[in-house]
This record gives structure tokens, C-alpha cells and sequence, in this order.
């Protein structure tokens, strides 16, 4: 037992003349949930792709339960879950069906898969649809079939591959949820992909953000935020401000008068300085009138990375042509 | 034993499938019953005493029916290997290309339930076909259904293949209805190839349903050009090289 559950060194993969993934190298702790943060088409699940053993990389190394996925593919099949950003269900069959057909597939003697069924329903609260077609659940309840599916067989490692994408926010939610059980309760390793970073934050113990088939940035979210490290304070007065004195307090790195009484403190530890600030507008005499600050995100860190956007509007567009070419074909 | 357990599961898969899309299994079936009761009866009576007996030594409608079912055993099992375009379309395919179950017995557990839905669709036709031509020989219907089968499992192979060498939709349904139909035509279906020039026999004589007609022919009217014996070593040959040239492609099937 190694303490990574997935190590991946310098791996590439080149559609073509394209190159879908650049050198990526990470490694996940055991029990850890893992996040993969980008744009579409940055290489995520491109990613996912050569983990799950679904393609071959075009070089480099990964291993995933201690298994070499392109040496081993069968021995890392029987320990990974996997959902995929597409829906895999068979539409035609029922919930119950699906989970029994998966679990035949997988080899779980029939009074056991009985036994794991019920309980994987349990888990996503589905009892009561358990006979009814997949192809007449809503999108969230189908995720939670496949999240469902891909647990019962036990995996070491379960891949989420955008697990939240196109769905409402009651949904997603959720989802947020069982994913949070699932390492509370099983302590499972889960490798994630999204571009949602509120999912990133929300989940991960660490992310790994991916730009253009690389990895540009790698941590939890804290210390991710922290490469921009500055928070801002904004200060709204009458009187006079203190400039003078704000310059000396520790925290303090920029000082900057948005009007004549509005301030902008850019600071290195927000709870720190505050008090501190407040103080020293105390001890001057002039009058605060409202404290706000904020806190670089992720997407500020991703701009600052990568001087480009996480790029939202342009991936919902995409997620709303395939949501109308899947329903063309549904129905 | 946990082979018989995927397979015996992927055919199930099939079966739920074939008995839950009923508007496709019955539209599968309309088609054969069509030729049979309308083609087959109005051709038969508008040409009555003109000489079909002397040439096919029966009546055209009981020489009609052995064709019919062949034609709805290959039809419909084809069309079921086909599916496995479905199958890449809506993701399943994925969820069979991660499990570490063999893909040989994933591949063979689907053959095997598709066969087996054609073998209830052809098992009807020959049944409604039994009570209009009235003078076939039923006692040989088990033997006919075992022919059935091994042409069902040429079908359903060389579905599949075409279904993992092809990648569009729209390719793909024209290319169907390319195929389908030459196939029904140029063989023994309609008419006795021993009447046929040779420009056509010998394309005829490379279709498999031409020697599952000949056998069913042989069986049920006691009429037939080729012999049980070489038409079943055709079926037996062909199922076999089709069958493992699918499990082969499907073993490599990947989703780039």
C-alpha cells in the first residue's frame, strides 16, 4: 500500500498535430479528493480518459491503485468507479436494472449485488425510482445513478469527470453532498474534474489547475489563493484617513484613495489586519461608515495564472448545444 | 464461472431491451408479414395455374414463407448488431470498455440475446406463415430454427462490425438500407436460383440467407438446390469467421 492512490508523471497525448495534454505530472494521496480545474478543452478529461484506461496516452507514465493503467488496464478497471461527463446508462432499462446489469459485468455474486444494490440506492435517496426507466429521470437523478453504479463495485478510486456539468443548482448540490459523504464515510480517493471553481473550493483538498494541456498550478485552495496572496479592504470614512499610519501597520501592503472617502487597503491576511485597521481610524479620530473586503477566488487565481478567464459563458453555450443534440436523438 | 454470468447478463440486457422497444420489434415484424401476406398472396393468386407449380413443384406462398423467415431472421438480427452504434451514441459502450470483464463474453452475451430476440420474430413469421401455406412440414420446424440460428449469428456479427467500422449516424442509415435490401434480392428468397443467369447466381451464392433459405426449403416443402449438408458447413463456416472477426473488433473498439 504506496500512500498515492493515482501518481502521474509527464504524461502526453497528441490527437494529430494536437497536443491534448502537454506533459502533466501530479499525484494523489490516498483518501484524498483531487480536483483537475480548467477551461474546456484544457485537457481534463482528456485526462480522466487515460486514467480510466479508456485511451492510450502518447507518453509518460500513470498508475492509478498501484497499477500501471497502460500495462495493466484490467487490474485498474477492477478498482476504479468511474462517471463520466456523458451520461453511460442504458436509457432503456430500469434504475434497478442498470445497477444489476453493472454489478453481473462486474462479477459481484447475485444475493451480495442484491445486498449493495439497496444500499447504493439508499445512499442516493432513490429507492422509491428504483423501477422506473433512466430514461425518465431528470439529469440530477441520472448523475446519482451513475455516481451509484460506479460505487458498487468498491472501488479504490472513484473518477468524477464534470459531475456536476448542466445541472440545476438544486442538483448540483446534491451531488456536492454525497461526494462529501463518500470521503467522510468510505474514504475513498476521488479524482474530479470541473470547471465550476465554487466545486473546486467546495470539494477538493487539493486542486491542480490545467490550462492547454498542462498544469499551471497545483495546491489546496487556500494556498492556491495565496499565490495572489493579497486580499482587499475597502474602508468608507468621513474625516481625514491615516494613510500615513496604515502604511506601517504589518499587514498592510497598498494603500490606494478610491474618492475622497473611499479606501482601498490591499492587505496579506484580511482577519489580521482589520482589527488593526479599524483601530488605527479609532485612535485618528475619523468616522468609518462601512468595511467590506474581499477575497481573491480561484478564477482570480486562474486569471492571474493564465491571464485568460475560466471562460463560463463560452462552456455553457457548449453544454446547451449537446443537451439539444441529445435530446434530438432521445426522443 | 464468472463468464457465464456477463454473458448470461448482456443477453438479458438485449432481451429487456427487444420486449421494452415494442414499436420497434413490431415494425421489425411488419415488414416480413407484409411481403408474406401481401406481396406473397397477391402474387400468387394474380399468377394461379400459369405454371409456378411445374417450376417450384409447390404453390408460391409455401415456397414464399421459408425465404420470408430467413429474411426476418437476418433482417432483424443485423439491425440488432447494428445497435451497437447506439450503444457508442449514448455512452453505454463507455461503461463496457472500463469493467474488467473480457470483452469477448460481452461481445458473445449480446450476440446471443439479439439471435435470440430474432429467433422469437422469425418463430412467429414461420408460424403465421404454417396457417396460410398450410402444407409444410412441421415436424422439421425445430431442425429450420436451428439453420435460423446460425444465420441470426452471422447477422448479428456482421451488424456489429459495420457498427464499429462506421462512426456517423447519417453514414450509417443509408449505408443500412444499401445493404438490407440488395441482400433480400439478390438470393432464393423470391425465386429459385436454378432459373437465375449465372451473373446473378453467383453473388446469390455468397449470401448467407441463400443457404439458410435452401436448408429451410428442404426442410419444410422437400424442395430445395444445394443439400442440408453443404448449406449447414456454409452457416457453421461463416458464423464462425464472423463471429470471431466481431469479437476481435470489438476487443480493440476504443472511443477517440
Amino acid at each position: 500500500m504506496t500512500e498515492y492512490s493515482i501518481i502521474v508523471k509527464d504524461l502526453r497525448k497528441k490527437y494529430g498535430d494536437i497536443e491534448a495534454l502537454r506533459g502533466v505530472t501530479f499525484s494523489v494521496r490516498r483518501g484524498e479528493i483531487y480536483g483537475l480545474l480548467g477551461p474546456n478543452g484544457a485537457g481534463k478529461t482528456t485526462t480522466i480518459h487515460i486514467l480510466t484506461t479508456v485511451i492510450r496516452p502518447t507518453s509518460g507514465y500513470a498508475e492509478v491503485a498501484g497499477h500501471d493503467v497502460v500495462k495493466e488496464p484490467d487490474e485498474v478497471r477492477k478498482r476504479i468507479g468511474v462517471v463520466f461527463q456523458d451520461i453511460t446508462l442504458d436509457l432503456n432499462l430500469t434504475v434497478y436494472e442498470n445497477l444489476w446489469l453493472h454489478g453481473k459485468i462486474y462479477g459481484i455474486p447475485s444475493n451480495e449485488l442484491k445486498k449493495r444494490i439497496e444500499e447504493v440506492l439508499d445512499l442516493i435517496e432513490l429507492k422509491d425510482w428504483k423501477n422506473k426507466l433512466v430514461k425518465n429521470l431528470s439529469g440530477g437523478m441520472k448523475r446519482r445513478v451513475e455516481i451509484a453504479r460506479a460505487l458498487l463495485h468498491r472501488p479504490e478510486v472513484l473518477f468524477l469527470d464534470e459531475p456536476t456539468l448542466g445541472l440545476d443548482p438544486n442538483s448540483r448540490m446534491k451531488i456536492w453532498n454525497y461526494i462529501k459523504m463518500l470521503k467522510k464515510e468510505y474514504n475513498i480517493t476521488i479524482l474530479l474534474t470541473t470547471h465550476y471553481m465554487e466545486e473546486a473550493e467546495q470539494l477538493c483538498d487539493r486542486i491542480a489547475i490545467i490550462d492547454r494541456g498542462k498544469i499551471v498550478a497545483e495546491g489546496s485552495p487556500e494556498e492556491l489563493k495565496s499565490i495572489i496572496g493579497r486580499e482587499v479592504i475597502y474602508v468608507k470614512f468621513t474625516g481625514t484617513p491615516p494613510i500615513s499610519i496604515l502604511k506601517t501597520l504589518e499587514h498592510v501592503r497598498d494603500i490606494k484613495l478610491i474618492d475622497k472617502n473611499r479606501i482601498e487597503i490591499t492587505v496579506d491576511n484580511a482577519p489580521k489586519a482589520l482589527p488593526e485597521i479599524i483601530e488605527v481610524f479609532y485612535k485618528t479620530g475619523a468616522q468609518i461608515e462601512e468595511v467590506s473586503y474581499k477575497r481573491p477566488t480561484l478564477n482570480d487565481v486562474f486569471v492571474y495564472l493564465t491571464g485568460r478567464e475560466l471562460r463560463e459563458e463560452e462552456s455553457n453555450f457548449n453544454e446547451h448545444l449537446r443537451m439539444i443534440m441529445r435530446r434530438r436523438y432521445l426522443t | 464461472m464468472r463468464w457465464v454470468s456477463v454473458i448470461g447478463a448482456m443477453a438479458l440486457r438485449q432481451l429487456k431491451r427487444f420486449f421494452r422497444a415494442r414499436a420497434r420489434a413490431l415494425s421489425t415484424i411488419m415488414m416480413p408479414l407484409m411481403w408474406l401476406l401481401l406481396f406473397g398472396i397477391g402474387f400468387s393468386t394474380a399468377f394461379k395455374g400459369i405454371g409456378f407449380r411445374s417450376v417450384i413443384g409447390t404453390s408460391y406462398i409455401s415456397f414464399l414463407v421459408p425465404g420470408i423467415v430467413c429474411m426476418t431472421m437476418f433482417v432483424s438480427s443485423f439491425m440488432s448488431g447494428i445497435s451497437v452504434i447506439w450503444d457508442r451514441q449514448f455512452g453505454f459502450l463507455k461503461e463496457v470498455i472500463v469493467a474488467p470483464a473480457p470483452r469477448t463474453f460481452i461481445i458473445i452475451g449480446r450476440v446471443l440475446g439479439d439471435v435470440t430476440t430474432s429467433l422469437i420474430q422469425a418463430t412467429l413469421i414461420m408460424m403465421i406463415g404454417v396457417a396460410i401455406a398450410q402444407n409444410l412440414a412441421i415436424y422439421n420446424i425445430p431442425i429450420a430454427l436451428l439453420y435460423c440460428l446460425l444465420l441470426g449469428m452471422i447477422g448479428a456479427g456482421l451488424g456489429t462490425m459495420l457498427a464499429l467500422s462506421i462512426n456517423s449516424i447519417e453514414a450509417f442509415q443509408a449505408l443500412v438500407s444499401f445493404i438490407i435490401l440488395p441482400l433480400n434480392f439478390i438470393s432464393n428468397i423470391f425465386y429459385p436460383l436454378n432459373r437465375m443467369p449465372i451473373w446473378f447466381k453467383i453473388p446469390a451464392l455468397l449470401n448467407p440467407i441463400t443457404y439458410a433459405t435452401d436448408a429451410l426449403r428442404i426442410l419444410l416443402i422437400h424442395r430445395g438446390a444445394i443439400g442440408l449438408g453443404p448449406d449447414a458447413l456454409v452457416l457453421i463456416v461463416l458464423a464462425s469467421i464472423v463471429l470471431v472477426a466481431g469479437a476481435y473488433m470489438f476487443r480493440r473498439t476504443s472511443i477517440e
